[in-house]
């Protein structure tokens, strides 16, 4: 049986602004404890949305359901149209490979190469032979300026490098889509400034990104459109230009970055006292 | 994807038709090296009717100019569309390959 799944060349016909993604409704639960309490986005071709929100907000729990990696409570979400959760496996493992993810330091697999790196995706997914592989690796290494560094072993690497290795990485099946969690934490205001230049240059070639950052400068500058999780749910959304000049107290605690503010630092779930005395 | 090879001359035109990517390109490239591997001395590659190529389209190219290179063969791309150029540009490998207008052009021009 062949599934008939639109092959990336057939996305590529879709117009540019068609949308890509779409999530209505997301409401997330652990252990009772609301993460996502009614969650809508929407991205289209070439366009690059940022999510931003505390520690905990529910931004990583967003991003998984957005790659179908997590099922909602309920809700729906459609990539390039087909919709998430309720299409069989393995049109779901065709779809997979329309996207690519760049998580936090890059997640390399410390026992291969920084080529060997690269290539995984192309040797599990692909039939390609190695020679061809191995071309395309170099230009994946090419577009992160690091061709030349392919026989190193990630423990060799900046923290920097190894970001750069995980987007060739996530590159590898030419996406039409990025989901990056946290890209630039951790890293020197350089590197993120030289990871920030990465992430719009790859935007520009038409690929559409998702970024969940802390970094507001960062984000300002890669966003088409921002959108602010808290406690669960999307309370600001717009331009760079709007979220920079809002008067929103919530949003502008976290433009600021400031301490105090209406975001109160307790975060926890339960009060001291009362796990104390409750007999837990 | 389909792939039709004839000999002109002594050249080998292949005319591809159809999208050129990660699904069909391990059929292009057995076919290439199929002609490299007899040592060809020149492989026009008609890409009038690819609408598409990725990554691993280019880097297929890429390597049957390398396996061409050793003999003294020559890999010319013979009509590319917009697309099929933009991303030649964009992986910074537009030199490697002599471009020419149509397929008579190929075979007639000098590299
Ligand atoms: N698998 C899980 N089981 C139970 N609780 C979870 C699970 N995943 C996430 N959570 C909880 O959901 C909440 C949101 O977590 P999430 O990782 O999505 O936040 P975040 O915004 O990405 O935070 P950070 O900025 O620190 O990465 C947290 O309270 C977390 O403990
Ligand atoms: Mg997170």
């Amino acid at each position: 049986m062949t599934v008939k799944v639109p092959s990336p060349a057939e996305q590529e016909k879709l117009p540019a602004g068609a949308e890509i993604l779409r999530a209505e409704g997301i409401r997330k639960s652990y252990d009772g404890h609301r993460v996502l309490s009614g969650i809508d986005l929407s991205l289209r071709k070439g366009e690059t949305l940022v999510i931003m929100g505390r520690s905990g907000s529910g931004k990583t729990t967003c991003l998984r359901i957005l790659m179908g990696q997590e099922r909602p409570d309920e809700g729906s979400v459609h990539l390039f149209g087909r919709p998430v959760g309720r299409i069989p496996a393995k049109e779901m493992n065709a779809l997979r490979r329309r996207f690519g993810v760049v998580f936090q330091s890059g997640a390399l697999l410390n026992s291969l190469t920084v080529a060997d790196n690269v290539a995984l995706p192309l040797r599990e997914l692909t039939k390609l032979d190695e020679k061809v592989i191995r071309i395309i690796v170099k230009m994946k290494l090419d577009q992160v300026g690091l061709l030349g560094f392919e026989h190193l072993m990630p423990a060799q690497l900046s923290g920097g490098m190894k970001q750069r290795v995980g987007i060739a990485r996530a590159l590898a099946l030419d996406p039409e889509l990025l989901f990056y969690d946290e890209p630039t934490s951790g890293l020197d205001p350089v590197m993120t400034a030289v990871i920030t230049k990465l992430i719009r240059d790859i935007s520009r070639l038409g690929v559409g990104s998702v970024v969940v950052t802390h970094d507001m400068k960062s984000a300002l500058a890669v966003a088409d459109r921002l959108v602010m999780l808290y406690m669960g749910e999307i309370v600001a959304e717009g331009t760079p230009d709007e979220i920079r000049a809002t008067q929103d107290p919530l949003v502008r605690q976290f433009v600021d970055g400031r301490a105090e503010g209406p975001i109160p630092l307790q975060t926890a779930r339960v009060d001291l006292l009362e796990d104390l005395l409750g007999g837990g | 994807m389909r792939i039709r090879t004839r000999f002109q001359e002594g050249v080998a035109v292949v005319s591809i038709e159809g999208d050129v990517d990660m699904y069909t390109s391990p059929e292009l490239r057995s076919a290439l090296s199929e002609l490299t591997g007899e040592r060809v001395p020149r492989i026009v590659l008609d890409l009038g009717a690819v609408p598409f190529m990725d990554s691993s389209g280019i880097a297929t190219l890429v390597q049957t100019l390398k396996e061409a290179r050793p003999y003294g063969g020559e890999v010319r791309l013979a009509a590319p569309g917009k697309n099929v150029l933009r991303i030649l540009e964009l992986s910074n490998l537009m030199a490697l390959f002599p471009i020419h207008g149509s397929v008579e052009e190929a075979l007639r021009g000098e590299a």
